[in-house]
């Protein structure tokens, strides 16, 4: 019976918009940011200003995303409806008041007492998530890879806030000596254990269902959600009882993982129907190019021990991969959300709007143009320790933001031409 | 008259405004039985988690029960034979790029 309800089991359009519209101001401030970081580029990854505009990016803009859109998209990837909607408004506020405490007092020196503050916040707020989220388990009749992904990444969503809840007591208190080890869970649990399995999770329904692949093999998938699982709890042993061995058996695995899922993505882009490449295909393709790129150039740090590759790393992963794939998915969820929520009730009545008009399509291209042309340049100023390039590929990258900001506002207000809502 | 070309002529006024096309022309449509006033509706569509399902479910039914003649339209979705390009028209697999 679940499975014909997607659209009535979706929360409110408004519920939705709060975290998108929140999360594109995050992306612009960071975007904002980021040419005055670029005497950072040759520094320590760990400083608390890079954790500041890490964290801004990262908790406002990626996981205010993933959130959003993991209200719309449980419905239809699991069938089933989400436990609470006024849970995902209180955590909304919380999660929005916790990043701004937070990542002010990380950035300004003088403010750091407020930090344990807005971590509190945060914490309590993704609490809220994993429990909406474990909840509407409960009702769950098929555990398939996709369900079985989601649930995982939030239970490493719990550990990896609990342990960065942890970290924002001891920067104030200082009671645990140990920070490189507690950052390198923080960063495995959240990073890998929850952003990268979400978007391994939903990306298997996701790029079949824009791209209308069929008929290809989930092996890889599989194997990679057990490779990562492993890798991460190898990982996780390894920092807890400080075996060094044992944590690079974890990276490799965990890198093993991301491999297959990049396989898998090639295999399902091999198989679609819809060829073309749109802007949304750009994006994909960019995306997983990335984080190929990416488990490159971590290895090449390990091996090299240069703090600028684990630079390179974490500006491809962020301001490519993600970047990428999220803004690549605004584009198709957010004219899907606005017409569902504006024309559909239209339907039959009067001429509708098409989605792809819902977005300004050579403007979407010309903006993936620009970000990949400002990331590759970014790359260029890391690995040359060229602060000018940096920050020139900084602004550049801005413009870019500034299109798909352009962009979210065209939709979210979109009025139809006249000619497009004549009755049929 | 009520026949099963009108049927299809109605339900080709149902367009995925993802695709673009008609749910007629993307081959979603498997079956149409007209009964007296009563018309039944076997079809699929392109993905099983498909956001829209629920929708295009109803606006076929809605475009079907919009026919002079029919007092009752139901229409089920079914998943086997899964739908593949090759039962889209010869314009949506050019339009696709298939």
């Amino acid at each position: 019976m679940a499975r014909n309800l997607a659209t009535q089991m979706a929360p409110p359009f408004v519920l939705v918009a709060h975290y998108f519209i929140a999360a594109a101001i995050f992306y612009a401030v960071s975007a904002f940011l980021l040419p005055f970081y670029a005497n950072e580029i040759d520094g320590y990854f760990l400083s608390s200003s890079m954790a500041s505009l890490i964290h801004l990016y990262l908790l406002g803009f990626v996981m205010m995303t993933i959130f959003g859109a993991m209200y719309q998209l449980i419905p239809v990837v699991l069938e089933i409806p989400v436990f609470s909607k006024d849970f995902a408004y209180v955590q909304f506020y919380l999660f929005l008041g916790g990043i701004i405490l937070f990542c002010f007092g990380l950035g300004v020196d003088k403010y750091m007492a407020v930090v344990p503050y807005g971590a509190m916040m945060i914490y309590l707020s993704m609490l809220i998530f994993v429990a909406n989220i474990f909840l509407t388990y409960k009702n769950l009749e098929r555990f398939d890879i996709v369900a079985k992904y989601i649930f995982a990444s939030n239970v490493f969503l719990f550990i990896g806030s609990s342990v960065g809840f942890f970290m924002a007591l001891n920067l104030l208190y200082g009671f645990y000596p140990d920070l490189m080890s507690l950052a390198k869970i923080h960063i495995a649990t959240t990073i890998f254990g929850y952003v990268i399995m979400s978007i391994m999770g939903v990306a298997m329904v996701l790029l079949p269902m824009f791209s209308l692949s069929h008929g290809y093999s989930q092996q890889k998938i599989k194997w990679a959600f057990y490779a990562i699982i492993t890798g991460l709890s190898v990982l996780l042993v390894a920092e807890l009882f400080h075996v060094s061995e044992l944590f690079y058996t974890g990276v490799a695995l965990s890198a093993f993982a991301m491999l297959l899922a990049i396989l898998q993505m090639f295999d399902i882009f091999r198989a679609r129907i819809r060829r073309q490449n749109d802007f949304w295909a750009k994006n994909m393709i960019a995306s997983f190019f990335t984080l190929l790129t990416c488990i490159v150039v971590f290895f090449v740090g390990i091996f090299s021990s240069e703090q600028k590759y684990f630079i390179l790393f974490g500006f491809l992963f962020f301001f490519g991969f993600l970047l990428f794939f999220i803004v690549g998915h605004i584009y198709k969820i957010l004219p899907f959300l606005v017409w569902y929520q504006r024309f559909s009730p239209l339907v039959g009545k009067m001429k509708v709007p098409m989605l792809n008009q819902m977005i300004k399509e050579k403007q979407a291209d010309v903006q993936f143009f620009i970000t990949f042309v400002g990331m590759a340049l970014g790359c260029v100023g890391i690995i040359f320790t060229s602060y000018l390039t940096f920050a020139i590929a900084s602004v550049i990258m801005g413009i870019g933001t500034l299109l798909v900001i352009d962009n979210i506002y065209f939709t979210l207000t979109f009025k139809p031409k006249k000619e497009a809502t004549n009755a049929q | 008259m009520l026949n099963e070309h009108s049927v299809i002529e109605a339900i080709k006024t149902v367009i995925d405004p993802e695709v673009g096309f008609d749910i007629y022309s993307l081959g979603l449509i498997y079956g149409v039985a007209v009964e007296d006033s009563h018309v039944s509706v076997t079809m699929t569509l392109s993905t099983r988690g498909c956001p829209l399902h629920e929708l295009i479910q109803t606006w076929t039914r809605e475009a079907v029960e919009r026919l002079d003649g029919v007092e009752s339209c139901e229409v089920t979705i079914v998943w086997e034979p899964a739908w593949n390009i090759t039962m889209a028209s010869e314009e949506v697999k050019k339009a696709l790029g298939a």
